[in-house]
């Protein structure tokens, strides 16, 4: 509970970083040697990954005010690495004046807990949000009959004769 | 009931006057009904079992300590009932399964997430809604079902609950947190008249 | 100044959301669940959800005892009685 609650308090730091412009804050969520994977971007790691992330935010917060909302789906911790996955809607407002802009993106995060016992991100993948849709109708009958034959499965024995009126509540 | 005047009922009762048992008792009637009927789940039992209750509720009175409230302690009667009756039925060991989704830390995940419309109140005059919570209260696990009865339908405590089932509050709150979303789900497929009008329900599921 | 509310995971809103529908959650608890509802529109409609079922099954018209089954419920004590 400890450790998702430190990670809940850095993807703040992140957010908060992002809402006010603040380039060595959202920095400092990374961690040493860490892969950048985002969309749309090619991959960069280690050095030289931590050097386009500044030079990019930097020129984001140059040119625009920035809103991150951030909304953590799941945070999961296995000893010194956890993963979050969630959305984030980034909200870009030209400095020079004119429309906003707004993206729409679902993140994976692998976070590292390191020695002196601060959780930096890893690893960092996104790419853009689709809409939510129910599967198509032959998986969601296919996972009814599953369903319906586990649920036969787990009644132990055969239920008694309770007696004709034994209407359901 | 204030719990002076139950004081008073009750020295009267004990006094001999039995009739002061019945008003004592009126307001009661459907927590004692409705706990019994969670756990037994037919209408006939549950009567029986209500029955049963409040004969020994009459029977036992000197013995209720006012620690507790006097439906609290009828509660527990019609609960311990129940369970007798379950057991000698031996209707507990074909009790469904079924629990619904958990993560690996046993949580429930609500089933889907799309926009809910309001059901309003005034549509309980209808009975398609009545026998929708019924069925949509009788497809939850018991532990479940008997919580949201005590809390949710007739408004006992966190305290009282967790007094009449003998279980902590942290579990009552559990219980009731796990009971409320899946009482949302079964009612699900039902919301914007769905249910009443025969249309297909559109689900949405984001995660 | 007023605190930035923390970020909170939708799993641990899930937790907490019967506990906030009964106002139950500490104040910081609060204003970071009230921060995720506005942001999470399925959390939002969940609490609505939620809400909504602990309005209806409240209500005394849910689960009416009729009146001929009110008085049934007190047959083995009148039985018990009337032996006396």
């Amino acid at each position: 509970m400890h450790d998702s609650h430190a990670i809940r308090l850095a993807k703040t730091k992140l957010r908060d970083a992002y809402n006010n412009g603040n380039v060595n804050g959202v920095l400092s969520i990374f961690g040493e040697g860490f892969a950048d994977m985002s969309a749309g971007l090619p991959s960069f790691y280690g050095a030289e990954a931590r050097g386009v992330l500044k030079h990019r935010i930097k020129e984001l917060f140059a040119h625009y005010d920035a809103r991150l909302a951030v909304t953590i789906v799941s945070i999961r911790v296995q000893g010194p690495w956890a993963f979050d996955r969630g959305l984030h809607r980034l909200t870009l407002t030209p400095k020079s004046g004119g429309a906003s802009t707004t993206t729409h993106t679902r993140y994976l995060e692998i976070w590292r807990k390191g020695a002196d016992g601060k959780w930096k991100i890893a690893i960092f993948f996104d790419n853009m949000d689709v809409p939510p849709q129910m599967p198509p109708e032959e998986v969601l009958a296919e996972l009814r009959r599953a369903r319906a034959t586990g649920a036969r499965r787990r009644v132990r024995g055969r239920p008694p004769k309770i007696g004709q009126d034994a209407h359901r509540f | 009931m204030p719990e002076r005047i139950e004081a008073e009922l009750i020295a009267r009762i004990l006094g001999g006057d039995v009739e002061a048992f019945y008003q004592l008792v009126h307001p009661y009637e459907r927590a004692v009904f409705l706990a019994a009927l969670s756990l037994v789940r037919n209408d006939a039992d549950a009567e029986e079992v209500t029955q049963e209750a409040i004969l020994k509720a009459f029977k036992n009175l000197a013995r209720f300590r006012q620690e507790a409230k006097f439906s609290t302690w009828l509660i527990q009667i019609s609960i311990n009932e129940a369970k007798m009756k379950l057991r000698k039925d031996r209707r507990h060991l074909y009790e469904s399964m079924d629990e619904g989704q958990q993560n690996d830390e046993g949580d429930y995940i609500p089933k889907d997430f799309a926009d809910w419309r309001e059901i309003p109140s005034e549509a309980l005059e209808q009975k398609e809604l009545r026998k929708a919570l019924t069925r949509a209260l009788d497809s939850l696990p018991e532990k479940y079902r008997t919580v949201l009865i005590l809390r949710d339908v007739q408004h006992l405590s966190i305290t009282e609950t967790a007094q009449a089932l003998g279980i902590s509050e942290a579990n009552v709150k559990t219980r009731l947190c796990r009971a409320r979303l899946q009482m949302r789900d079964a009612l699900a497929p039902g919301f914007d008249g769905a249910w009443s009008r025969g249309r297909t329900y559109e689900k949405v599921r984001p995660f | 100044m007023a605190k930035r509310p923390i970020e909170i995971d939708c799993e641990e809103v899930w937790r907490q959301i019967s506990n906030y529908l009964d106002d139950e959650v500490e104040p910081e608890l609060r204003v970071n669940m009230a921060s995720h509802f506005k942001d999470c529109a399925h959390c939002s409609a969940i609490l609505d959800g939620a809400r909504n079922v602990v309005k209806l099954v409240g209500d005394g018209r849910a689960f009416e005892i009729p009146a001929s089954k009110s008085q049934r419920l007190y047959k083995k004590l009148n039985d018990h009685l009337a032996a006396r």
